[in-house]
């Protein structure tokens, strides 16, 4: 589903974030990538979902070369492909729980009532349901990254990434989305969970990869 | 790209602020300084008098010169056109009215004078030779009368030949302002010639340009002032976690504020030493113009107005940058340094919300709901887009008016034809063309050395556009110029006497030239044939066949005209130009404001045509908006500011001119608004487009 082939990404300054680094991640798989803080995890995310681009090596998911996209088609690509989740969220202030997680259906196109359906199931799936017309800044952190995977989800993505989803959460809180994410990889999403949290990696992944200084440890 | 903006947008407001303020400043200082100064200079005459016995002294009169023999003649230059010549005798220099020999010397023997020029003009050129009373005159120099009291002068025996008794006294006097009073004590005169008029004649030309250099400099002001307060306060708010830490170190609320305000007034000065090169290199063709206008010796440009500016201005940048900056005083520390908390404006959430429910695409109502969440920072976008509005709006209808008084001005058809020999001739053999004659000559009518005009033919074909009344058509009637009418205290309805004919006015027409002192009847009423024929539809190949002496018409002057317009021009451009950064400021501010936002829904799948598409969105209220405020804005500046130009030309503007603003050229100048706002959106949405989403999306 997912294969980075001897991929290099440097930034200006400073060594190379991920340095020829390889790895496949077959459908349905859900791999952890771990490693300390600024050793290229992130960089690797971004990488796969197209918002960034190597400087040598290729990227493939599912079964299309992503390094060397257009902005425009790397945008569509993520639409229709990836869903993603952060570690601050990134919810949208201004926007209520319901219309944030509705978003990635109005970049699509697709039709408010069946999105709006849609997004309403997935809020009440993941235990968010009540929430749907209040704003994030009202929610609890484990509430928020609850809400940040059903946007996720809106589209029925294959491919889920995400960057230290629990980073940002007290013990608990980390549980439930652990136990989440777990659940999500049981229904058959192809997972990539980038963190540093070791029960994490271990509570919810098939495989672990190790990332230290931008080279993949295996 | 986006740090060095704010700075850029700063010395550019401030490079055209100073232009205009040098340009508009220098004709300022010009238009009440020389003049006077050479009428001092030369001792020049209060009252200029024509006639016969005249009085040395009168009550008010403080010292005389004269009387000098003075002839009016009309002469006939080589090529056959006549020219009305007022030649008095003099010697060089004299106690009134000192006359300066600019080159060559001065007459000695019959035949031979010297014209009246302005200084910088040079002579005639080689060749040029007038014959008065089938005698071939001798052009021997040029020379200098602060008064203009004559156009020509020869020795006094020459003139006195000519002059059939006719003699011109030069007066001062004690209260210069006194010259109808001290004219009334003269008793009956032929003609007088005030100071007043010279001096007003001299002043017209700054009349033209100042109110709408006026109106482009307070424009450009404003919009400079608005921009630099916004980059300023924009400048504060995408700062506060800087001045919570520069506050925590210990920095007292002014010296942040001093800081911010530094920040603008370097690139402030900048655009000013800038401003200051272009504005007086500017200065210099346009001082020229005034400077023939006002018949003295062009002066440069006139430092203290640099000077003034240069401090000036930077005064202006600091205290607008000082009121944008104070809130960065007030900003509480632990507020600036607590982590950027949720949008909490009720009323831009509720925008969001309702954009969001719209059946819009999200990317463009994510940007429509934009400007909600910052009412003041659109407001300032919006300001901008007005005035660069207003602006081409006002410049597209001086443009306009402008092309109407030149038109009106413009009095030649497609060939002109000489007829100094047998005009009866010329005008049968033209009989099966549109054509007009005319001939015109210097008279003194009520008492004043007037312009007078005989028209025969198809007189509207000569173009002349009415002010006021209407166009002579029986026999008996004319027409004249406003400042005839005004100088010569005559109504419409009012009669004229020129040579013995009673005329009556029956309209007031739009014509500058003799400083409006002009009058135009019917040929046949002036006891005049037309010594030139203009012919309409042809081309001097048709016309020379029918054996006349044709050629085509040349275009005709229009020198002031094409300056205002070049003028207009770049000052419009320059204030769009403004009006443009104003938007690029506020969108660049809106912009990394929304960084993490625009990255969310990137990273969600928004293509980069669809973010630019929603900064534009979020420009395109303020472009409509701007359009609806600016356009009118506009209208009403020029409906202000064109007629007083026409005044300070001392001339009514015909009603073509002022109504200038149809249909079409409405929806031209529409167009403008939305226009800046759009160009000035595009450059940072693509730059927002193309900002890298990781980047914008690591963590706090
Ligand atoms: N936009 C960027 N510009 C410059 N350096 C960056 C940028 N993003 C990441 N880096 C650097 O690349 C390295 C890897 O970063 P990242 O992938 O974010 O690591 P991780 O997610 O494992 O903490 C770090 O040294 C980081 O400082
Ligand atoms: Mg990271």
């Amino acid at each position: 589903m997912i294969e980075l082939n001897h991929v290099t990404r440097a930034y200006d300054a400073g060594p190379p974030a991920l340095n020829n680094a390889s790895l496949s991640v077959a459908a349905g798989e859900s791999v952890a990538v771990l490693g300390p803080s600024g050793s290229g995890k992130s960089t690797l995310l971004n990488l796969i979902a197209g918002l960034d681009r190597p400087d040598s090596g290729t990227v493939t998911v599912d079964g299309v070369r992503v390094d060397g996209m257009s902005e425009t088609a790397a945008a569509k690509h993520r639409r229709a492909r990836i869903g993603m989740v952060f570690q601050f969220f990134h919810l949208l202030d201004d926007l209520t729980v319901t219309e944030n997680v509705l978003l990635p259906a109005r970049l699509l196109g697709l039709s408010r009532k069946a999105a709006e359906e849609r997004a309403k199931r997935l809020l009440d799936d993941l235990g968010v349901g009540r929430f749907g017309d209040t704003h994030p800044a009202r929610l609890s952190g484990g509430q928020r990254q609850r809400v940040a995977v059903a946007r996720a989800l809106m589209n029925r993505p294959p491919v889920l990434l995400a960057d230290e989803p629990t980073g940002a959460l007290d013990s608990a809180a980390g549980a439930e989305v652990a136990g989440l994410m777990k659940d999500l990889h049981a229904d058959g999403h192809t997972i990539v969970l980038v963190t540093h949290d070791l029960a994490l990696a271990e509570a919810c992944a098939t495989r672990t990869v190790r990332l230290a200084d931008g080279e993949v440890l295996g | 790209m986006s740090r060095r903006i704010p700075a850029i947008v700063i010395a550019l407001s401030a490079l055209i602020a100073m232009t205009a303020a040098v340009l508009a400043g220098n004709l300022l200082a010009v238009s009440d300084g020389p003049f006077e100064d050479a009428f001092a200079a030369h001792n020049g005459a209060h009252l200029a008098v024509t006639g016969t016995n005249l009085p040395a002294s009168a009550p008010g009169v403080a010292a005389s010169a004269g009387p000098y023999p003075l002839a009016m003649v009309t002469a006939r230059s080589r090529e056959g056109f006549e020219i009305p010549l007022a030649i008095a005798g003099r010697e060089e220099g004299g106690g009134i009215d000192a006359l300066t020999l600019l080159d060559g010397r001065w007459p000695a023997a019959d035949g031979e004078i010297v014209m009246s020029a302005l200084p910088g003009e040079g002579p005639p050129p080689p060749g040029f030779a007038f014959t008065v009373e089938g005698r071939e005159l001798t052009i021997v120099g040029t020379a200098y009368s602060v008064t203009g009291t004559a156009s020509a002068w020869a020795t006094p025996a020459q003139a006195a030949a000519w002059a059939k008794g006719r003699t011109q006294m030069l007066y001062r006097l004690s209260d210069p302002e006194a010259v109808d009073a001290a004219k009334a004590a003269l008793g009956p005169v032929e003609a007088a010639a005030s100071w007043l008029d010279v001096k007003t004649a001299a002043e017209r030309d700054t009349g033209v340009y100042l109110p709408f250099l006026s109106a482009f400099g307070v424009l450009g002001l404003v919009l400079s002032g608005l921009v630099v307060g916004n980059v300023v306060a924009g400048a504060v708010s995408g700062g506060r976690r800087r001045i919570g830490v520069l506050k925590a170190v210990g920095f007292t609320p002014a010296q942040v504020v001093r800081g911010y305000v530094a920040r603008a007034l370097v690139p402030a000065a900048v655009g000013v030493v800038l401003g200051g090169v272009i504005g007086n290199l500017g200065a210099v063709p346009l001082l020229e113009a005034a400077g023939e206008a006002y018949r003295t010796v062009p002066s440069g440009p006139n430092p203290p107005v640099t000077v003034a500016a240069a401090i000036g201005l930077p005064l202006i940048v600091a205290v607008v940058a000082w009121a944008a900056a104070a809130r960065a005083g007030r900003l509480r520390t632990v507020d600036a340094l607590a982590p950027a908390r949720a949008t909490g404006r009720a009323r831009g959430r509720r925008a969001a919300a309702l954009a969001a429910r719209s059946p819009l695409p999200r990317s463009v109502s994510l940007g429509l709901a934009r400007p909600f969440a910052r009412p003041g920072r659109a407001a300032a976008v919006l300001l901008a887009v007005a005035l660069g509005a207003a602006a081409v709006t006002f410049a597209a209808g001086l443009a306009t008016s402008l092309g109407e008084v030149a038109a009106a001005r413009s009095h030649g058809l497609d060939v002109t034809v000489e007829a100094h020999d047998d005009p009866a001739g010329v005008a049968a053999k033209l009989a099966g063309h549109r054509f007009y004659g005319s001939r015109t000559t210097e008279r003194i009518v009520s008492g004043r050395n007037t312009d007078v005009t005989g028209l025969t033919g198809d007189t509207a074909l000569a173009g002349y556009r009415m002010t006021e009344g209407r166009w002579f058509s029986a026999p008996g009637e004319a027409v004249a110029a406003g400042p005839f009418l005004a100088a010569t205290g005559t109504a419409i309805g009012g009669t004229v006497t020129v040579e013995g004919t009673t005329l009556t006015i029956v309209g007031e027409v739009f014509d500058t030239r003799f400083d409006g002192m002009r009058v135009l009847a019917a040929a046949g009423d002036l006891g005049m044939e037309p010594d030139m024929f203009y012919v309409a539809g042809a081309t001097a190949d048709e016309i020379a066949a029918l054996g006349l002496v044709a050629e085509d018409s040349g275009d005709g002057g229009g020198q002031m005209i094409g300056a205002l317009n070049a003028i207009a021009a770049a000052f419009t451009v320059l204030l769009v130009a403004v009006a443009g950064l104003g938007v690029v400021n506020g969108v660049v501010l809106d912009v990394r404001d929304r960084a993490r936002d625009l990255g969310v829904h990137k990273a969600l799948g928004m293509t980069p045509r669809q973010t630019v598409a929603g900064v534009v969105a979020s420009i395109a209220p303020a472009g409509l908006l701007g359009a609806l405020l600016g356009v009118p804005a506009g209208m009403a500046l020029h409906t202000y500011v064109v007629p007083a130009m026409g005044s300070g030309a001392g001339t009514k503007l015909p009603v073509a001119a002022l109504e200038v603003f149809g249909p079409g050229l409405l929806a031209a100048v529409a167009v403008a608004g939305p226009v800046i706002a759009v160009l000035g959106a595009l450059c940072p949405a693509s730059w927002a487009a193309g900002v890298r989403t990781a980047t914008a999306l690591r963590g706090e």
